[in-house]
């Protein structure tokens, strides 16, 4: 290598190198002082131009403003499609009935049982993935509310301060609920304890499970909206 | 929606990439606020054309882009700083990593063309890869080459407080 394809791949710059290029770089410049230089410098200056790039303070709150505008967002579009697809059942209805007035007339009853079940069958589906879900991670298998699955919205992991933490999602309208399962091993959690802000309440339960703090927080006055009711008039 | 992309999820995860890639295409913190709630609202409505959801966060970019390009009016796209002075190889460059802020840094970016600007930006977000930025920019890879090399050049010069990009003009730039 010379140092004009040296300089071209120092002006490239190193991540974009192939390996072998990268050590056919490192190679020439142990023994050009003048390249070593230029690509100490270059391959710095990009490290503290990213570094500064990327340190852009995000505003506090537009992460729940976001979550806000995307509910509703998606509510309206899902009205949308109802609306379009309620429109398209009802044509093919009537053409049916305009078409075929015997076979109107032997319509299947509606059997609301089977509505239900298939209703409960879908709640308890993904009841039934979250719990499978925490078994394969290892997490508390109880949650500290019986939470109501039909406001499941779903699961995964967050970035906290760097790190992974698993949670769960439900909403009920605009509000929100997360329950976080925070390793003990990971967060200094001897100060968590309750919070609360205009619109959002946080509660620790941190003896529930040894290697785990259960982090949950809800943008409702109080967290029974987001619950099972075992009753009517009753909640989990 | 598309299997195995959640929104809640979605934006977990890229808000925060997709706010500073906003800040700093737009240089105040309005705009780019607005702008990564206008992504998120646009890619609600598109969520089936993400097909492969580990490109979810190249996609974002890409429509946060255009809201931008959209928002923004061609007279405030154009800079006038006149990178056709320098040329893609910095022959010398300064003998030390010039120290600058956050804000010096927006100033430089500030006074580039959107053209350049962008694929400046997104070089130094580390997760783009030139191939990357050709397919966002939907440039061959050899113009984004060239692009990126011009506009470091250029930021390398105004981060040192050269002269030569002290001062701008009007001369028109030379977009490659």
């Amino acid at each position: 290598m010379d140092c004009n394809l040296s300089r071209i791949m120092i002006a490239i710059g190193r991540r974009e190198l192939t390996v072998a290029d990268a050590a056919a770089l490192d190679g020439h410049i142990v023994n050009c002082a003048a390249c070593a230089v230029a690509a100490r410098q270059s391959f710095a200056f990009d490290e503290a131009v990213s570094r500064v790039m990327t340190a852009v303070p995000v505003p506090p709150g537009l992460r729940a403003s976001l979550m806000q505008t995307a509910y509703a967002r998606r509510g309206h579009e899902m009205r949308r499609k109802i609306y379009q697809w309620s429109a398209l059942a009802a044509a093919v209805l009537v053409a049916i009935g305009i078409g075929f007035g015997g076979y109107w007339q032997s319509r299947p009853s509606l059997d609301l049982q089977v509505l239900a079940e298939r209703t409960e069958s879908d709640r308890e589906h993904s009841e039934q993935a979250v719990h499978a879900w925490l078994a394969t991670k290892d997490l508390p298998a109880q949650l500290p509310y019986e939470f109501d699955f039909r406001l499941y919205m779903s699961h995964g992991k967050e970035e906290i301060a760097g790190r992974d933490v698993p949670v769960i999602l439900f909403a009920h309208g605009r509000d929100v609920a997360r329950v976080y399962f925070v390793r003990k091993s990971q967060f200094n959690v001897d100060k968590a304890a309750y919070a609360r802000t205009s619109f959002c309440t946080v509660e620790v339960f941190a003896d529930r499970h040894p290697e785990f703090v259960i982090v949950v927080s809800y943008t409702a006055d109080r967290i029974d909206p987001f619950l099972r009711r075992k009753a009517v008039g009753q909640v989990a | 929606m598309v299997t195995g992309v959640d929104m809640p999820e979605l934006i977990g995860s890229h808000y925060e990439s997709l706010y500073r890639y906003a800040y700093r295409l737009s240089g105040n913190e309005g705009d780019a606020a607005d702008l990564t709630q206008e992504t998120f609202g646009k890619a609600i409505t598109r969520i089936r054309q993400l097909r492969d959801p580990s490109r979810a966060k190249s996609w974002l970019f890409q429509i946060l882009r255009n809201v931008y390009l959209h928002k923004v009016r061609d007279d405030r796209r154009r800079r006038v700083v006149p990178l056709d002075s320098i040329g893609d190889l910095v022959d010398d460059p300064p003998e030390a990593v010039p120290e600058f802020d956050s804000a010096t840094l927006q100033q430089a970016l500030n006074e580039l063309d959107e053209t350049f600007r962008t694929p400046l930006i997104l070089f130094y977000f580390e997760e783009f890869s030139y191939r990357d930025i050709a397919d966002q920019l939907d440039l061959p890879i050899g113009t984004v080459m060239s692009r990126l090399a011009r506009a470091k050049g250029y930021l390398r010069e105004k981060l040192s407080g050269s002269p030569e990009t002290a001062s701008t003009t009007t001369t028109t730039l030379d977009v490659v």
